[in-house]
């Protein structure tokens, strides 16, 4: 059913009606509220958030640090005498450890080093794994 | 047409012209800028969210992050206020959104009825009503243009759209709020 009060209402006529509405204004109570937390001195979250950061990424780095080293010694304890001393007076593992596609590198490179420690070529001990078919 | 005479505003709410307000603007002056900015931004914050609540919380967020800003002058206050506005209404709809609330709250309006006169009321209500029921983004341009007087180019830069967008959506809103009053079908009521 068409309204007769806006039958031939134009474009200016609605933005005139559109004007004119008396619009909502925040109260004093929001007012208060509003400038008392912009004043309120901010945290000081922009500096303190970096620097949790970095202390908690330095002590996650000196976790890994620790556990490594300990891993270390522990592998190294764990070699016999005469294979612990081959390991520090070894030489690098080379790339053809990486063709083997073994799950433990340096677990594999400590028994390569027990193996030549206890008179196991290295070669032959290679061989042999691969014969076993650990080698993947 | 008998409605032309209608509905007087009783306070100034629209923002004046900015340019002599810049150097103003420029120190911060949280009170002065709250006074000036807060009628209109809450005006478009209740026209985008329908929900005093969300506007109140919204508007404080604004003001609170104008507060917290680092240094730097600010070129244009409103636009920069508007846009942080904008971007506080919009994280609450996709709010709304998420937890599939009804996208329009508590349903209170940026019109406020107990300032018009009784002969007025009618006419209010069903302007009020059919603007409600326009897409939200058509009501944001008829807002922002018609009662806090930005251009189409403030508004496109605003919303992210080319100026032709913003001014064929104000074309288009005024046109279906033609036909909402005229059928006398200005929405829910």
């Amino acid at each position: 059913m068409t309204d007769r009060r806006f039958v031939d209402i134009t474009d200016a006529e609605i933005e005139g009606l559109v004007r004119r509405l008396p619009g909502r204004e925040p109260g004093e109570a929001l007012r208060a509220r509003v400038l008392a937390a912009g004043n309120s001195k901010p945290r000081r979250l922009t500096l303190l958030r970096p620097i949790v950061a970095l202390g908690a990424l330095a002590a996650l780095v000196l976790l890994d640090v620790l556990a490594l080293s300990r891993q270390d010694r522990e592998m190294a304890a764990a070699l016999p005498r005469e294979g612990a001393a081959v390991v520090a007076g070894g030489f690098a593992p080379d790339d053809s450890l990486s063709d083997l596609d073994l799950p433990h590198a340096p677990l594999l490179w400590a028994g390569l080093r027990m193996g030549e420690a206890h008179g196991e070529p290295y070669l032959q001990l290679r061989s042999r794994l691969l014969e076993r078919g650990e080698g993947g | 047409m008998e409605t032309s005479r209608v509905l007087e505003r009783p306070t100034g709410g629209r923002a004046e012209s900015e340019g002599a307000d810049r150097a103003r603007d420029s120190s911060l002056d949280l009170a002065g800028l709250y006074d000036r900015y807060a009628g209109p931004l809450y005006r478009y914050l209740l026209a985008m969210l329908s929900s005093e609540h969300d506007a109140e919380d919204a508007l404080q967020e604004v003001f609170l992050a104008l507060a917290r800003r680092p240094g730097g002058a600010i070129r244009d206050m409103r636009a920069y206020l508007f846009k942080t506005a904008r971007h506080h209404a919009i994280q609450v709809l996709r709010k709304r959104r998420q937890r599939e609330d009804d996208p329009v709250r508590d349903g209170v309006s940026w019109v406020n009825p107990d300032a018009c006169r009784p002969e007025d009321m009618t006419v209010a209500l069903d302007i009020d009503r059919a603007l409600r029921n326009l897409p939200a983004e058509q009501r944001e341009v008829v807002v922002l243009h018609v009662t806090e007087g930005l251009t189409f180019r403030e508004i496109a830069k605003l919303c992210g759209i080319p100026s032709n967008t913003a001014s064929s959506r104000y074309r288009l809103a005024l046109s279906r709020l033609r036909e909402m009053l005229k059928g006398g079908d200005s929405g829910d009521g």
